[in-house]
């Protein structure tokens, strides 16, 4: 009977450790929030959207190497092993692991800006209605931005075919539905380079109302400013996009645009531009602190500066095509025992430079030059020239006797001025000129294969609808 | 565990006393059935707490009241039973080990099982073979110890990772580790405690703080009748640790030192100074019309300013003998009423490389007490803490192996020049000397050498340590209501705490120079808790009836928290940790303030409900039933729950009359099984929700998106079939187990990549983003056999041998998208292939006219690339050179398709001497080391460059040289290695002292042993090792990559045991 007893009193206790024990073992994430607590409140939203900018500081892309690889492909440096073949055209494969990652890294930037504008429709009405659109405008910025350098990384450019014809990219303008991931409808074809441009003018045009102007003033500009969306901003990208589209009068409109508006000036000495980010001159930059570059592979700094990992040499011919005066061979390049490095980054929290000022005059230059009908020098394209010419080196001037002199020359200027800010290669691709040999590296013809990245391949397979560029 | 089910009074019969008996001095000596002796046999007078143990000579003695019963028990033996008599003092007693089969028990899922009842595949290791070896982890011993287990080292520093795999790699993008339980707890599922270099850098397996000399045994469950009942973890195995408790009867002291001396057991041939200086200049030459006619850039230099050209063998420098010793006590005791078992161990050692070295101390406590029949409650309590001074080596740019692989032969180690008196540049990178870094071609600056760290100022001058504790405790109470029916309720943690730091010193290139002197910190704490509670039934109806239950539930929960700080911009390099003041934490060229702290924090949880019938009809046909259902935390709200079913069924054959009458077969056994397991091991805590994380812009606070989840996220099932065959032959001589196996692995949990153009994130920093999706089949399928043979017996003589064999087959049957495959560097998942199948561009060898490289394009036609003009031609013709489509697949994989062991021990009087041997084949290596030590950059290169093309006419492999061009050496087939192997792991030979002499002072046991261990290795791989592989368990398709490693040591061990 005792025992029995004990039995029971045991099966009892025994059971009791049945229960479930779910709600001490399932927690919900620390660490993140689900898109419902993202866009809970105004405040949340706010959060939310300046995000997308994270994104945007992507360490394969707009984080400093997309413009690294415009760069190390185009002539004025050179880089070390590091980069593999990324600068070598004839043995650039498919199978690149850099090139892999810069797409992955464009496209993944792209996705945050769909995501968000298929979030705030969703929980629409918790942020003001002027807030709404200004996050709305930014993430058409965004996306506008990393869809400007990723068709010129991958496609010809526009002038390759008349009308930009040929295939560009994959626009992407939705971000894709969870339950349908690997659906075949995510196999999307490339779009011709037309209509990769029109859509970052359309992302643009539609950006700009909601957007604000930059404060008047260098004392309240900002990251909150200079490192987001503005008129300024989507103004001079509209200006850039146009020049390489060669439609001159367009990108003249926007340079005046900007110009006019009053709101940037040429600061005095160049090399603020690169320790204070948030000067007169400075349109747009992609922000970085301290915590947003902890390691030594991804940041500008650490790839050009001799004081990091010192990857990228500047080619003694580039600093040649300054006078010993001018500020930005004096201030924006070193010379140690190993070679000329390009000082612009020093620091890993270096801001990545999109837009300034200075390159919004020599884009009017440009346009201005190119219209001019004959072939007459215009005078205003050479006196921009030589605004940006004399802030660094007052003691040249250029010169142009005519209207291809004057062309030559405002590209000049451009190679001098914007060197190692993300637009060595389109220089020559986007004017019809070849690459001229460099290093070891052969020229490269207008129009040739290899002067484009190859997509990836892993990307051509999964993806049949998807054409690879010819010779990869 | 294998022991004897403790059946208290068995001779119940002989219980017949004598009253007032005198005390007697007996002894004797134990032997088998085969008359050889037997040590460590209890011996316990029956009724009182009198006990011994045999030596190793299987002699004994003890004091015994006359009349009294004496017991002779031992694992694996039947009980023998004496009644001491007057006038009798010699015992000469042999056990019988005749049914073993039938009495002995294994540790199992919760619980213990009779081997004649087990119906599943069950393998099982000894402790003392685990301890034998110099080993730091206990998983590296198992290696050919036991069929179907694969153990494969990834490299020669101390501590790093092992790859463990049960029948195959049984997930593709999961973790393919089986699941470690210790003393019936779950443990962490950590392969490695450190997150620097994003686990690449220093690496540390918390299984190396386990004390070896602790473990009983290890038991491997290996299909679904085994294992189903860890449900959702099962899928790779299950590794049981037992480790010792004390024995009733027996109170015992063993101390244990080992001294041991290592040394890398194979180092790559590199140019020696001489023989750089000529290639390297031939580089050049060949390459003069690219860079200006310069033809001379490797330039003799004296740095140390000793007034001769400096010349150094960086490998000699880094590499070393590493001494260590070990040290080990245990106590132990036990009587009717309870056990216990402590245990001491300190460890010192030197790795094989400079500045590794590595210090652990453990220590352990486990009892049992049983105040009452009906109540049963103990404890296993263990604490380890190891400091870790490791070294950054392969996957590191700057890691010694790499650096010292690269380093030109022609520089010093040290410069009297400069601040810290290493030969550095002035980015703190190797000085080049006189050698020319740089050259100009076509007005542009072309860097030759990149950075290479200086070996020696990067090992001596820095940092890497680590050093992690762990607490493994449990506490168990079983109850006894009824005969037959026990129901336990246990707790078990497993706490994981890990403490990392790195110095990088600010004149050593890298972070350092960056930063100014850095010093990062990494708190991990990990803590695992597991409450089971499962009651056991087993009982005997009928005499022919056995009958075995187990229902019970189960919880676990694991939670993690990293932090992490740093310090930089420091102010001297005395200080090298983060302290107050010490530091400005801006960046030394611009004043930025730099952030200098992080985190992460997660947790997940698992609920289970398991339960198991077992029946058996007259020990002759078995059948069990099992089934487990987990709920994880990790998984989609639609599918939480995951259910685990398995049967089996067992005959055994022998007892059948037909079969007895035949007498050379002593044993015969049946089994069949299926079942289905899961695998949810490296699937991330929150993997089936859409989430947002932190995402700051720089000063502006933000949240960027984390991952897209998929809310139908489920458990990979794997289907497990096993036909199996147990026999023995000839008297229990011959001893056979023959298993076939089939898994079928379905619902993959694939971490897919979708279209890159979705652009969907990635959790992981520099992958393509992915979703965890259950798309993907996969299966392996194999033989194991496994024969144990008394080779032979004469005498003092005796020879035992152990052979093991696995053939395994692996095909993926699908993937996310039918034409799509996972790409892992040179390797695929593909459809129809096994798994890690090489695909790769083919190699056409060298043009013997003019030198260059040469591949076969897809449709065998051949590309040839002049590095001269830069240009590709085939047939003549200028083509757009090698494309992506040029890569074919290679009916060669990494997997290895047979593997196995064999293990002789001979034993002659008083020595013993054992040699085991391990072999692995079918499977190819891709040499990464080879290619890049072949490179045409300045650079220093293997030997086999020595071979390149010369002359017109001359039939070579390596291409004529040219400075830069790293086209020549590009990933090919070329490099693609048969890896098959066969080593001598280890070869050992001891001596007892054990006899009359020492038993008389108490000693039962002193043994002098040697040992070398990794002394040979056969194979025709051209690398250092075709064992080690750079991708370790990050990847299942990347399988064999041979990238720099660090090769395995070889050890000379010498040791000395006593115990009392």
């Amino acid at each position: 009977m005792l025992k029995l007893k004990y039995i029971l009193i045991g099966s009892i206790a025994f059971a009791s450790l049945f229960s479930s024990c779910q709600k001490q073992t399932f927690e919900k994430p620390y660490s993140y929030l689900e898109p419902e607590e993202a866009f809970l409140n105004a405040e949340r939203i706010a959060k939310t959207a300046t995000g997308m900018y994270d994104a945007l500081q992507n360490r394969d892309f707009l984080g400093g190497r997309a413009l690294i690889y415009a760069d190390i492909r185009a002539i004025d440096c050179s880089a070390g092993p590091y980069f593999v073949n990324v600068p070598n055209y004839e043995n650039l494969t498919s199978n690149d692991l850099m090139v892999q990652a810069g797409f992955v890294g464009g496209y993944r930037t792209i996705y945050e800006a769909n995501y968000f504008l298929k979030n705030i429709e969703k929980y629409k009405g918790r942020a003001t209605p002027e807030d709404e659109a200004k996050y709305i405008a930014e993430a058409k910025f965004i996306r506008a931005l990393s869809y400007f350098y990723i068709v010129n990384l991958w496609a010809q450019p526009y002038k390759f075919t008349n009308e930009g014809s040929h295939p560009g990219v994959a626009l992407v303008l939705k971000a894709v539905d969870p339950n349908n991931i690997f659906d075949a409808s995510n196999q999307v074809p490339r779009n011709t380079v037309k209509e990769v441009y029109d859509q970052i003018i359309k992302d643009l045009n539609e950006a700009l109302p909601a957007l604000p102007k930059v404060p008047a003033t260098a004392t309240g500009r900002n990251i909150s400013n200079v490192g987001r969306a503005t008129q300024g901003a989507v103004n001079g990208l509209l200006a850039r996009v146009y020049l390489y589209k060669q439609d001159y009068t367009k990108a003249l409109e926007y340079a005046n645009k900007v110009v006019t508006s009053n709101e940037y000036t040429l600061v005095p000495a160049i090399k603020d531009i690169f320790t204070d980010y948030t000067t007169t001159e400075n349109m747009f930059s992609v922000a970085h602190s301290g915590g947003d570059n902890p390691n030594t592979n991804h940041s500008l700094s650490q790839h050009y500066s001799p004081g990091g990992r010192a990857d990228i040499q500047v080619s003694p011919i580039f600093q040649n095509l300054m006078s010993t005066n001018d500020a930005r061979r004096k201030d924006l390049l070193t010379t140690t025992k190993d070679g000329i490095w390009n000082a612009k980054y020093n620091s890993v929290s270096n801001w990545v430079p999109i837009l300034r000022f200075s390159e919004i005059l020599l884009t009017k230059a440009e346009a201005l030059a190119n219209l001019e009908t004959g072939t007459t020098a215009n005078v205003e394209a050479l006196t921009l020239v030589n605004q940006v010419r004399h802030r660094s080196d007052p003691s040249t001037t250029v010169t142009a006797s005519n209207k291809a002199e004057l062309i030559a020359a405002v590209l000049k200027e451009r190679r001098i001025e914007l060197a190692f800010e993300g637009q060595g290669i389109y220089e020559f691709l986007r004017t019809g000129r070849n690459i001229p040999a460099h290093g070891i590296f052969n020229e490269q013809v207008w129009g040739s294969n290899k002067v484009i990245f190859p997509f990836p391949y892993s990307e051509t397979q999964q993806n049949p609808n998807l054409v690879q560029n010819p010779g990869y | 565990m294998k022991h004897k089910l403790l059946s208290f009074f068995v001779g119940s019969m002989i219980l017949t006393s004598v009253a007032f008996a005198q005390e007697k001095k007996v002894s004797g000596r134990v032997t088998g059935a085969d008359g050889k002796p037997l040590a460590g046999v209890t011996i316990a007078v029956q009724g009182s707490s009198t006990a011994t143990q045999t030596d190793s000579n299987g002699n004994y003695s003890l004091s015994v009241p006359t009349g009294k019963v004496i017991v002779f028990r031992s694992v694996g033996f039947a009980d023998k039973t004496i009644i001491v008599k007057e006038g009798q003092s010699a015992f000469n007693v042999t056990l019988d080990d005749s049914n073993r089969e039938l009495e002995e028990v294994v540790v199992t899922g919760y619980g213990q099982r009779q081997i004649k009842d087990l119906t599943g595949s069950q393998g099982s290791i000894k402790g003392d073979k685990i301890a034998a070896e110099p080993t730091l982890s206990f998983e590296q011993a198992m290696s050919g110890k036991m069929a179907g287990v694969q153990i494969g080292s990834t490299g020669g520093t101390l501590g790093d990772g092992m790859s463990v795999r049960i029948r195959g790699v049984n997930s593709i993008s999961s973790s393919s580790l089986p699941l470690y339980v210790i003393d019936g707890v779950p443990m962490n599922a950590v392969e490695n405690v450190n997150t620097f270099n994003s686990g690449d850098g220093t690496r540390f397996n918390p299984m190396a703080m386990i004390n070896s000399n602790d473990i009983e045994s290890i038991e491997v469950l290996k299909d679904a009748a085994a294992a189903v009942l860890y449900g959702s973890r099962a899928a790779n195995g299950v590794i049981l640790i037992t480790t010792k408790r004390g024995k009733n009867g027996v109170s015992s002291i063993s101390f244990e030192s080992k001294i041991t001396s290592s040394k890398a057991s194979k180092l790559l041939n590199l140019l020696n100074g001489d023989q750089y200086i000529e290639i390297n200049n031939e580089k050049a030459r060949n390459a003069a019309s690219k860079f200006g006619g310069v033809n001379i850039i490797a330039k003799e230099s004296d740095v140390d300013g000793d007034g001769v050209n400096d010349r150094t063998n960086w490998l000699d420098e880094v590499y070393r003998t590493g001494v260590g010793y070990d040290n080990s006590l245990s106590l132990s005791s036990g009587n009717d009423k309870g056990n216990f078992y402590a245990s001491a161990r300190y460890l010192d050692q030197k790795g094989i490389i400079l500045k590794n070295q590595l210090k652990s101390g453990q220590v352990r406590i486990n009892g049992d007490i049983k105040p009452v029949k009906w109540l049963k409650a103990g404890v296993s309590l263990s604490y380890s803490k190891t400091a870790n001074d490791g070294i950054l080596t392969d996957r590191y740019i700057a890691g010694a192996t790499v650096a010292a692989l690269n380093a030109s032969p022609i520089v010093a180690i040290r410069n009297p020049n400069n601040i810290i008196g290493y030969n550095l540049g002035a980015n703190g990178y190797l000085g080049n000397g006189n050698n020319v870094s740089s050259l100009v071609a076509n007005g542009t600056n072309v860097a030759l050498i990149g950075n290479v760290a200086n070996p020696v100022a990067t090992l001596m001058a820095q940092l890497n340590q680590n050093t992690p504790e762990q607490i493994l405790a449990n506490g168990y109470l079983e109850v006894q209501p009824i005969a037959g029916l026990k129901i336990t309720s246990k707790f078990g943690i497993d706490y994981l705490n890990n403490y990392e730091h790195q110095y990088s010193h600010p004149n050593i290139g890298g972070l350092g120079t960056a930063y100014n002197a850095l010093i990062q910190d990494n708190f991990r704490n990990r803590n695992q808790w597991v409450w089971q509670n499962y009651a056991n039934y087993d009982k005997t109806f009928a005499e022919d009836h056995r009958l075995s239950v187990t229902l019970g539930t189960e919880y676990q929960f694991t939670k993690e928290k990293n932090v992490y700080a740093s310090a930089n911009n420091v102010g001297d390099v005395y200080f090298t940790d983060i302290l107050d003041n010490t530091y400005t934490g801006t960046d030394p060229r611009t004043g930025d303030i730099l952030l200098a702290s992080g985190g992460s924090l997660f947790s997940n949880g698992l609920e289970s409900y398991f339960s198991r019938v077992g029946y058996g009809y007259k020990n002759k046909y078995l059948v069990d039933l099992a089934f487990r259902t987990d709920a994880f935390s990790a998984f989609g709200a639609n599918s939480k729950w995951g259910y685990f079913p398995s049967a089996s069924l067992g005959w055994v054959a022998s007892e059948e009359d037909f079969i007895k009458q035949y007498d050379w077969l002593s044993y015969l056994k049946l089994r069949a099984s299926y079942g289905r397991v899961g695998n949810s091991r490296g699937i991330g805590s929150y993997a089936s929700r859409d989430l947002y994380q932190g995402g700051a812009y720089a000063s502006l606070n933000g949240f960027s998106s984390y991952q897209i989840g998929n809310p139908n996220l489920k458990w990979e099932t794997s289907d497990k079939y096993d036909i199996g065959l147990d026999f023995n032959i000839v008297n229990n001589r011959f001893n056979f187990v023959i298993d076939y196996f089939y898994n079928n692995i379905s619902g993959l949990v694939l971490k897919a990549e979708p279209l890159y153009t979705t652009g969907v994130p990635s959790t992981v920093l520099g992958s393509p983003g992915a979703v965890f999706t259950n798309i993907g089949a996969m299966t392996n399928k194999g033989i194991e056999f496994t024969f144990n043979m008394k080779t032979m017996e004469r005498g003092d003589f005796t020879w035992n041998t152990s052979f093991n064999f696995t053939a395994i087959s692996n095909k993926v049957k699908s993937l996310v998208t039918a034409n799509t495959d996972i790409i892992d560097g040179n390797s695929v998942a593909s459809i129809g292939k096994s798994l890690g199948t090489y695909k790769l561009v083919r190699w056409a060898g060298v043009d013997e006219a003019t030198g260059n490289p040469m591949w076969y394009g897809k449709d065998g036609n051949i590309k040839m690339f002049n590095p001269d003009t830069q240009t590709w031609t085939q047939d003549g013709k200028k083509i757009a050179g090698l494309v992506g489509d040029d890569a074919v697949y290679l009916d060669k994989s990494g997997l290895p398709k047979y593997y196995g062991g064999l293990d002789n021990n001979i034993t002659y009087k008083k020595f013993d001497f054992g040699v085991s041997i391990v072999y692995t084949g079918g499977f190819y290596v891709y040499n990464a080391t080879r290619s890049s030590l072949l490179t045409n950059q300045f650079l220093n290169n293997t030997t086999e460059i020595l071979d390149r093309w010369t002359a017109p006419g001359q039939k070579t492999d390596v291409p004529r040289l040219f400075l830069t061009d790293n086209t020549a050496n590009r990933a090919s087939d070329r490099f693609l290695e048969k890896g098959d192997f066969i080593r001598v792991r280890t070869i050992s030979l001891g001596y007892n002292f054990g006899g009359e002499t020492l038993n008389r002072v108490g000693i039962k046991n002193l043994r002098l042993f040697a040992q070398v261990y990794n002394p040979f290795l056969i194979t025709g791989y051209k690398g250092q090792d075709p064992e080690v592989n750079s991708n370790r368990n990050n990847s299942n398709i990347a399988i064999g990559v041979d990238n720099r490693a660090v090769p395995q040591p070889r050890t000379y061990t010498f040791g000395l045991n006593v115990s009392l």
